[in-house]
C-alpha cells in the first residue's frame, strides 16, 4: 500500500430530489412544506386497511424531464417494488420505489455519468423527544405524515467524482440544472434536494475500487465538502496506519464536523423486494418523450472543460410558474377521494399503463 | 315475509321497479330475518335504516350481506382478525359505494377467514360459521359468513373476495352460486389485501341471474385501483336455452383429486346433463396446473407477509400495552393480533422473499404461474370451457382439518388454477351427495372457467346448464320457494344431478 498522498478519492454522489408537484406520490394530498403536523393525510398515505396507490402523472412528467436534462436513457416499460421495512415513518411497512427497471438509465451531466435516476416517495417526518435526537433512548417519538409519500427523484451518479471539491461544484451544476427544470424546489435545508456521498480511496493509477463508506446529513453545499473532506482523510489516515476501510454508514454532525456511525443493526435490513401488484407499469409514449424534451430550458453549462451541453435553440426558457401552473394530476381519486375525504383539491388519476 | 324472502334479488328489483313491492318494507322484512342468526354469519348488522355514512335514500335493490373485508365508512371493518377490532374505516370501499349507488341498503357485514386466509371459516378471531345445511360442518372459507348468510336465509345476495377460491368454494359447500371474475374486472379499493394480484370481488346468490345483475353492478375501471379495467361490455341477464356448440373440457387426471365418491358421481351426471343439452365434453391438459397449491402457497403468502405489515399498532386498530420500544410494541401488537394461520402464512412469506431464497421460491412460483396461464390459454383454444369439481368433497365436519393445513390448503385443489391465472370462475349447485362420513346429504359445487373477460359467456353457459340441472334443495329452515321464480320452482327431484337426461 502507498503513502497516503498517493491514495486517490473515488466519489459518487445520491441526489434525492423533492418533486414540486401539487399532490403525493401515490394519493390526493397536498404537499406542503411548515404546516401543522398531520393535516396532509388521507387513508391512502396513512395506509389505512384495503387502500391502493396511484401513479401521479405529473411526478412521471417531471421525472422524464430530469432525465432527458441528465440524457438518460428511458425505460420503456418501468415498475415499481415494495422494499419492506418496519419504522414508524413508513405506515405501510414498506416504501414504494423502484429497483431493477428504474424510469431513467445511463446518463450524464458535464464529465459526470450518470447511473440512474428512478421515482419513490418520501418517508413520514420522525422526531424523537429526548436528548438523543434519535429513536433509540428518546422518551418518546411523534410522526408527521404531512411529508409521507412526497415525490422523490433519485439520481445516482457513477463514482466519477475525485476531489470533496469536484462533488461540491457538481452538486450545485446538478441542483441548478433541476432548479431551471422548475421541477423542485431543490433547497436543502428543507431537505427537498438531500446529497448523500458514496466515498472510497484507491492508490493512483489502480482502476480496482475500495472499500465504500456511505456519508449522510449534508444539508448544504459547505457541509457536503466538509463531510467528504473529513471522511477522505479519515480513510487515508486509517489505511495509512495499515488498517481497513469498514463498509458502513456515517452520520455526518456539522456542529463539529465530526462522523459518527449509524448503529450497524439499523443498516442490516433485508428489505424483500418483490414487484409492487398494486401497480402497472410506466409506459411513457412518444408525446411524453417529445414533451419533456422539448421543455427543456437553457440548462447551465458545466466548466468549459467539462464539455457541457450542446446548444439551447428553440428551447423555452424556463418559467416556473408556468410550468408549475400546468400540474394538473396528481394521485388519488377524483369522485370519491374527494366526498369521502373532504379534500378541498384532490388530483385527476392517472393510469400510466394505459398512456 | 317468507314469499317476500322467497323472491330472487332480480324478482325483487323487478318488483320494486314496477312498484309492486315496497323497498323499505322488503328490506325490513330482511333485516328481521338478519337478526334471527343462529350461524354467527354476520359480525355486524344493520338494526335500522337510520342515518349512517353507508345508507341508502331510496333502496331500488335487494339489501345485501358484506364481506368483512370491505371498508364501510363509520361502520366496524374487522377482516375476521382481533388486529382490525374496533377499527371504523374513514371510507368505504368501491364496491359497496357501487351497491350503495345502485340502491341495495347494506345488510351487514359478514364472518370471514383472518384476512380470507383460510378454506372453513374456523380461522375467524369471532368464532366458526355454521354450515346451514348441517350445523355441525363448516361453510367453506373464507367468505364462509356470506355464503351462509345466502344459503342460510339470512340475505338475498352477498358479496365475497375470492384469492385461491374464497368465493367458490363456500358457494359449493352451501348450496348457492359464487362466481370469482377475471382479475381486474371489480375495483379491489377499499378491499382488505390478502394477496394483491389474486384478490377478487364477487358476488354470491340464489342463482346464475342474480349473479349477472349483480356483476353488472360491480363490474367497472376504478381510477382508484390501477390494476382494474372493467369488463368489455356490461354483462346482460342470460337466457341461453341450451348449450349446443358449446364445448366443455375436463382436464387430465381429474379423478384422482376427488375425495368423496359422491362428488365424483354428481360431476359425471352433470357431464351428462352438459350432453344432454347439446354441449359437447372433451378432455383438456392443464400440465402445470397440479403445481397450482405448491405455487399459490408461495405467491400468496409473499403478498400477504408484506400486506399485513401496515397492522403495527401505531394507526389505527389493536395496540398492545408495551413498556419497551417501538420495536417491542411492534412485536407485542402483532403477537397479541393475529391468528396461527396468518402468523403462518406471513411467516412463509417473509421467508420466501428472503435474500438467498426468492429467485427459489417467488421466482419459481412466479414461473410456474406464467405455466399454468399458459396452460388456460392453449386450453382455451380447444374448448370454450373448463369444468371441474368446485372442491374435492361436501362440507366438512368442524375441527376435522384444522390440524392438518396440508390437507386443508388441498381445499383449494380446483380452484387455485384459475385464481393464478386470472380466468373467470362460476360455482354452481348441481346436486346433493352423501358424506364419505355418512350423515344427511349436502351440496355439490360444478366449476365451470372461461377465458378472461369472457364472463358473458360464462353466465350464459351456466344458466343453460342450471336450467337443466333444475337444482331446488334447500337447507332445513331456510325460507320458502316462491312458486312463481324459475330457478326455483318445485321439481320432484332430491338429487337433481345425478339422472342422465331427466329434467331437462
Amino acid at each position: 500500500m502507498g503513502t497516503v498522498a498517493e491514495l486517490e478519492a473515488v466519489i459518487g454522489l445520491e441526489i434525492h430530489v423533492q418533486l414540486a408537484t401539487k399532490t403525493k406520490m401515490f394519493c390526493g394530498c397536498e404537499l406542503s412544506f411548515g404546516d401543522e403536523p398531520n393535516v396532509h393525510t388521507c387513508p391512502v398515505c396513512l395506509a389505512h386497511p384495503g387502500v391502493l396507490p396511484v401513479v401521479n402523472e405529473q411526478a412521471v412528467r417531471f421525472a422524464l424531464q430530469i432525465a432527458a436534462a441528465l440524457e438518460c436513457e428511458v425505460a420503456p416499460r418501468s415498475i415499481f417494488h415494495r422494499k419492506n421495512y418496519f419504522y414508524p415513518d413508513s405506515p405501510k411497512a414498506y416504501q414504494i420505489s423502484q429497483y431493477d427497471i428504474p424510469i431513467a438509465g445511463a446518463g450524464r451531466l458535464g464529465d459526470i455519468r450518470i447511473h440512474r435516476a428512478h421515482l419513490e416517495e418520501d418517508a413520514a417526518k420522525m422526531i424523537h423527544v429526548g436528548e438523543s435526537g434519535r429513536i433509540h433512548g428518546s422518551g418518546a417519538s411523534l410522526v408527521d405524515f404531512n411529508r409521507g409519500g412526497t415525490p422523490l427523484v433519485e439520481i445516482v451518479t457513477e463514482p466519477d467524482l475525485r476531489s470533496a471539491a469536484e462533488a461540491a461544484s457538481w452538486a450545485r451544476l446538478l441542483r441548478e440544472t433541476v432548479r431551471q427544470l422548475g421541477v423542485s424546489d431543490v433547497n436543502m435545508e428543507e431537505g427537498s434536494l438531500r446529497v448523500d456521498g458514496n466515498i472510497s480511496v484507491r492508490p493512483v493509477g489502480s482502476d480496482a475500487l475500495g472499500t465504500k463508506t456511505e456519508l449522510k446529513n449534508m444539508n448544504s453545499f459547505r457541509f457536503l465538502e466538509r463531510g467528504i473532506e473529513a471522511e477522505l482523510a479519515r480513510q487515508r489516515g486509517l489505511i495509512g496506519a495499515g488498517g481497513r476501510v469498514e463498509q458502513e454508514t456515517l452520520h455526518f454532525h456539522p456542529e463539529d464536523g465530526s462522523l459518527h456511525p449509524l448503529r450497524s443493526k439499523e443498516e442490516a435490513h433485508d428489505y424483500r423486494y418483490f414487484p409492487e401488484p398494486d401497480l402497472v407499469a410506466i409506459a411513457p409514449t412518444e408525446a411524453m418523450l417529445r414533451e419533456a424534451r422539448e421543455s427543456l430550458p437553457e440548462l447551465p453549462r458545466a466548466a468549459p472543460a467539462t464539455g457541457g451541453r450542446g446548444g439551447a435553440a428553440g428551447r423555452r426558457s424556463a418559467d416556473r410558474r408556468v410550468l408549475r401552473g400546468d400540474v394538473e394530476a396528481g394521485g388519488g381519486c377524483r369522485g370519491a377521494h374527494r366526498r369521502q375525504l373532504g379534500h378541498r383539491r384532490a388530483g385527476r388519476c392517472a393510469a400510466p399503463g394505459r398512456w | 315475509m317468507t314469499e317476500l324472502l322467497a323472491l330472487t334479488a332480480l324478482e325483487a328489483h323487478r318488483a320494486m321497479v314496477a312498484g309492486e313491492l315496497d323497498a323499505g318494507e322488503y328490506a325490513d322484512a330482511w333485516r328481521r330475518a338478519a337478526a334471527g342468526d343462529e350461524l354467527n354469519a354476520y359480525l355486524w348488522r344493520d338494526e335500522d335504516s337510520g342515518p349512517s355514512p353507508i345508507a341508502v335514500e331510496r333502496p331500488s335493490v335487494a339489501p345485501i350481506a358484506v364481506k368483512d373485508i370491505f371498508c364501510t365508512e363509520g361502520v366496524p371493518t374487522t377482516a375476521g382478525s382481533r388486529i382490525l377490532e374496533g377499527y371504523r374505516p374513514p371510507y368505504t370501499a368501491t364496491a359497496v359505494r357501487k351497491l350503495i349507488e345502485a340502491g341495495a341498503p347494506i345488510l351487514g357485514k359478514t364472518n370471514m377467514d383472518e384476512f380470507a386466509m383460510g378454506s372453513s371459516n374456523e380461522n375467524s378471531a369471532y368464532g366458526p360459521v355454521l354450515n346451514p345445511w348441517d350445523r355441525e360442518r363448516v361453510p367453506g372459507g373464507s367468505s364462509g359468513g356470506s355464503a351462509a348468510a345466502v344459503a342460510g336465509g339470512l340475505a338475498p345476495w352477498a358479496i365475497g373476495t375470492d384469492t385461491g377460491g374464497s368465493i367458490r368454494q363456500p358457494a359449493a359447500l352451501c348450496g348457492i352460486v359464487g362466481l370469482k371474475p377475471t382479475y381486474g374486472a371489480i375495483s379491489r379499493y377499499g378491499m382488505i389485501a390478502f394477496a394483491s394480484s389474486l384478490d377478487q370481488c364477487g358476488p354470491f346468490t340464489r342463482d346464475v341471474s342474480d349473479a349477472a345483475l349483480m356483476l353488472a353492478i360491480l363490474q367497472g375501471q376504478d381510477p382508484c385501483d390501477s390494476t382494474s379495467v372493467g369488463l368489455p361490455k356490461p354483462p346482460s341477464l342470460p337466457d341461453r336455452e341450451n348449450l349446443s356448440g358449446l364445448r366443455f373440457g375436463v382436464p387430465e387426471d381429474l379423478a384422482s383429486q376427488v375425495f368423496d365418491s359422491g362428488v365424483r358421481d354428481v360431476f359425471e351426471a352433470t357431464l351428462k346433463k352438459i350432453e344432454s343439452l347439446g354441449g359437447e365434453v372433451d378432455t383438456v391438459s392443464l400440465p402445470h396446473a397440479e403445481h397450482g397449491i405448491s405455487a399459490y402457497y408461495v405467491i400468496a403468502p409473499a403478498e400477504a407477509s408484506s400486506n399485513l405489515a401496515r397492522y403495527d399498532g401505531v394507526r389505527y386498530g389493536m395496540r398492545a400495552p408495551s413498556s419497551g420500544d417501538v420495536i417491542e410494541m411492534y412485536e407485542q401488537t402483532r403477537a397479541q393480533g393475529f391468528g396461527a394461520e396468518v402468523k403462518r402464512r406471513i411467516m412463509l412469506g417473509t421467508y420466501a422473499l428472503s435474500s438467498g431464497y426468492y429467485e427459489a421460491y417467488y421466482g419459481q412460483a412466479q414461473k410456474v404461474r406464467t405455466k399454468i396461464a399458459a396452460d388456460f390459454k392453449s386450453a382455451f383454444d380447444q374448448v370454450d370451457f373448463v369444468v371441474t369439481p368446485t372442491s374435492p368433497s361436501v362440507a366438512f365436519k368442524l375441527g376435522e382439518k384444522t390440524a392438518d393445513p396440508l390437507s386443508m390448503y388441498l381445499n383449494d385443489f380446483f380452484t387455485v388454477p384459475m385464481s393464478l391465472a386470472g380466468v373467470p370462475a362460476i360455482s354452481i349447485p348441481a346436486g346433493l351427495a352423501q358424506p364419505n362420513d355418512g350423515g344427511p346429504e349436502l351440496p355439490v359445487g360444478f366449476q365451470i372457467a372461461a377465458p378472461a373477460f369472457a364472463e358473458q359467456k360464462l353466465l350464459s353457459a351456466a344458466y343453460a346448464l342450471e336450467q337443466g340441472i333444475g337444482f331446488d334443495a334447500r337447507p332445513p329452515g331456510a325460507p320458502g320457494v316462491s312458486p312463481s321464480s324459475a330457478p326455483y320452482t318445485a321439481r320432484d327431484q332430491k338429487r337433481t344431478g345425478s339422472g342422465g337426461g331427466d329434467g331437462g
